[in-house]
């Protein structure tokens, strides 16, 4: 089980090094030497001086000067050198000092690194027993900090039991990990209770001062949001899985039966059927899923403006179409204000929940759409008289692939997606959803809100309801140039939000808006009492006399056709119009 | 409990189970294999398969893995764990197509794991074969 140690080795290696040859014993030497010489040279000169008369003083004298100064000299140089000595010794000992110091430091951080770092980190001698594991490491194992030192790391795993989900696994990952030589290996433990659920534990080597055993470090690392999304993203495969093989499956069966035998008319229209039917199923989970994937991941703009509520649930209700059964009335007062939306996603999430209220209405029943205004947003309500939602099925209902499962409802088809895409919608909005339910059999009330919108209080001159952005652009810079001020929206919604707000002098028209019809809005312009002094139609097909003479009606001043060079003329009609032209300067004259 | 076709109760007419909750599955397993030797049921849940079984011994049963109620494989082993239903041919036929999955209800007991989409033809010859009609 014991690895060899083969940094340890290593490391010895390099304390092991050969120091310097110490400096100071040059300096010995210098000064052992000299006093030596010197002796050898003066020593006959004094023998002399003392043995025989002065044989001249002058001469004599010169030769003590001499002496001394040798002497002095001699003592001088002692001096230096014990100086040079001391100066090396202080400096060494500074360095000494220096280095512990740094050294001291350097450790106080490290250890307060490994203190305070997010992983937990542990020091097993080459015996296996703890001698140090930092406060993550406890933190994330559920222990005392400290109650781990000393003891035996299976002892360790041992006194884990009640947080292990598995200890006997666990107990047999540490042991096949630690067995492997090179003590580089990884494994995952499960965790039951509060705090993380899975945990990542790394080993690597730790030499130690025993040349054959090294000791073995373990950093332990919270991986619980890792594997949560891992198991999140498996179920939604298995379920998209599962989703997509078993339309497929009657598809691909009845096309084969049907191939392989003779059937009743009555029979094989009955399969021809179902093909039909679970084929658009397929069809509509892949739409579904696409849509999703797009919402999530931004890849579709949405474009924002102030809407008028009851416009975008008339609009809603519309579309759903009439049922007899299942009838819509829309609950929502005129005077609400415009809300911040993309009026043609709003229109899909509204056309989402009325049709889930149809579908789960079998028996039929009115179903509300309704708008109220609440602190700073709107919010929008359908309510069914259906089959309700059970209470523990509510917290999951705008999930991915959920779908209440009892089975006075399971032959009601769906792909479990509408809600999960509703939601999405919302939220981008800024807005929250909300469903709500007293029980099964008591109907359901699906309920969002949109953010109240800041509408500018100057419209300008002109309004251009268009949702062709470059074209849109053209007219405003060709009315721009004839000293007449605009403003741009989309949809109908928002055309509408914008006139209740500060009425323009004039209106440009597109007739195909996303939401709606150029008729429509102007019907809805007269209802409400608003009055414009020119509504110019811009079209993209030439239109019947019939259609004509309905847009007459609503009082428009010209209807031209969307052709190049045609922005010129609008412009110039709208000028004309409200009689404050410049006149044309003739740019876009030549067209219609 | 959906006999299907109806009529026709003579002594030597085998009994298949289907357990699916898709409408449109059990059609095109009861249009494959109904006939005079062929005596369809149909169960739209686990539970409800179980109720079956226990009440008319199928020869052979048919089970989905994903449905409401017990999974196709927990009626595996409990029919394989009953004496009372020694001999039942068990086929498993889910959307469920991965190895560890195949593997899984092998383990349970299923006498055939079939990922859907099946070839209709393919699972009435094997029915046909097993029952030796």
């Amino acid at each position: 089980m014991e690895q060899p140690p083969r940094t340890a080795s290593a490391a010895r290696r390099w304390t092991d090094r050969p120091s310097e040859p110490p400096r100071r014993s040059l300096a010995w030497v210098e000064r052992a030497l000299l006093p030596l010489l010197l002796t050898v040279l003066l020593a006959p000169l004094l023998v002399s001086a003392v043995d025989r008369p002065l044989i001249h003083p002058v001469l004599d004298i010169g030769l003590i000067v001499l002496t001394l100064l040798g002497v002095s000299f001699l003592w001088l140089r002692i001096r230096a050198g014990d100086r040079r000595a001391a100066d090396e010794r202080q400096r060494a000992e500074a360095d000494r000092d220096r280095l512990s110091l740094a050294l001291g430091r350097e450790r106080a951080t490290l250890a307060s690194v490994i203190a305070s770092m997010s992983e937990g980190l542990a020091i097993l001698d080459a015996d296996r027993i703890v001698r140090y594991a930092n406060r993550p490491a406890a933190t994330l194992l559920g222990v005392e900090p400290g109650s781990s030192m000393g003891l035996h790391v299976e002892e360790v795993i041992a006194r884990l039991e009640a947080r292990l989900a598995s200890p006997s696994e666990a107990l047999a990952a540490w042991r096949r990990v630690s067995a492997d030589p090179d003590a580089r290996g990884a494994f995952e433990v499960q965790l039951v209770g509060p705090g993380p659920g899975d945990l990542r534990v790394q080993i690597f080597p730790v030499p130690t001062d025993d040349d054959t055993r090294a000791g073995v470090g373990l950093t332990i690392r919270d991986v619980t949001h890792e594997r949560d999304a891992d198991r999140v993203k498996d179920e939604i495969i298995s379920v998209v899985n599962h989703e997509l093989r078993t339309p497929l499956a009657s598809v691909v069966g009845f096309a084969e039966l049907l191939l392989s035998r003779e059937f009743p008319e009555e029979q094989r229209r009955r399969f021809l059927t179902s093909m039909v039917q679970e084929g658009l199923r397929l069809a509509a989970l892949v739409d579904d899923l696409l849509d999703l994937q797009r919402l999530a991941g931004g890849a579709e703009p949405f474009t924002f403006e102030a809407c008028v509520p009851r416009a975008l649930l008339e609009r809603s209700a519309a579309a759903a179409g009439p049922d007899q059964a299942s009838p819509i009335v829309v609950e929502a007062a005129a005077d609400l204000p415009p809300v911040r939306a993309d009026a043609s996603r709003v229109q899909q999430v509204l056309s989402n929940l009325l049709g889930n209220a149809r579908k789960y209405s079998p028996n039929g029943g009115e179903i509300v759409l309704s708008a109220r205004e609440v602190d700073d947003a709107v919010e929008i309500a359908v309510t069914d008289r259906g089959l309700g939602i059970p209470p523990e099925a509510l917290p999951r209902l705008f999930e991915k692939f959920f779908r209440v499962d009892n089975s006075d409802r399971r032959e009601i088809r769906g792909t479990g997606l509408g809600l999960a895409i509703v939601k999405q919608i919302v939220e981008v909005h800024g807005g929250r959803v909300r469903a709500e339910s007293t029980g099964l059999g008591h109907g359901a009330r699906v309920s969002f809100t949109l953010p109240i919108a800041d509408v500018p209080s100057e419209v300008g001159d002109v309004l251009i309801v268009e949702d062709d952005v470059v074209f849109g652009r053209l007219l405003e810079v060709e009315l721009g140039s004839r000293g007449l001020t605009a403003r741009r929206v989309e949809t109908g919604a928002a055309a509408l939000a914008a006139v209740l707000g500060a009425p323009p002098r004039a209106v440009m028209l597109d007739l195909m808006l996303p939401d709606t019809t150029g008729g429509d809005l102007l019907h809805e312009l007269r209802e409400r009492g608003v009055s414009i002094e020119a509504i110019l139609i811009i079209t993209h097909r030439d239109l019947t006399t019939a259609e004509r003479s309905e847009l007459e009606a609503f009082g428009t001043t010209g209807v031209l056709l969307k052709r190049p060079g045609v922005a010129g003329v609008a412009a110039d009609a709208v000028a004309e119009a409200l009689g404050t032209s410049a006149p044309g300067t003739g740019r876009g004259a030549a067209a219609p | 409990m959906r006999p299907s076709p109806p009529g026709a109760s003579r002594t030597s007419r085998k009994t298949v189970l289907i357990a699916d909750d898709e409408p449109s599955l059990r059609l095109l397993v009861t249009a494959t294999i109904a006939s005079d030797q062929i005596m369809v049921l149909e169960a739209t849940d686990g539970d409800e398969a179980w109720t079956l079984i226990e009440r008319h011994h199928p020869e052979l049963v048919l089970l989905d893995v994903q449905m409401p109620g017990q999974t196709g494989i927990e009626l595996t082993r409990r029919i394989r764990s009953n004496p009372g239903l020694h001999g039942t041919r068990i086929v498993i036929l889910t959307s469920k197509a991965q190895a560890a999955d195949v593997a899984n209800g092998l383990a349970a007991g299923a006498d055939l794991y079939l990922t859907k989409p099946f070839s209709p033809i393919s699972l009435l010859s094997y029915v046909e074969q097993a029952l030796g009609v």
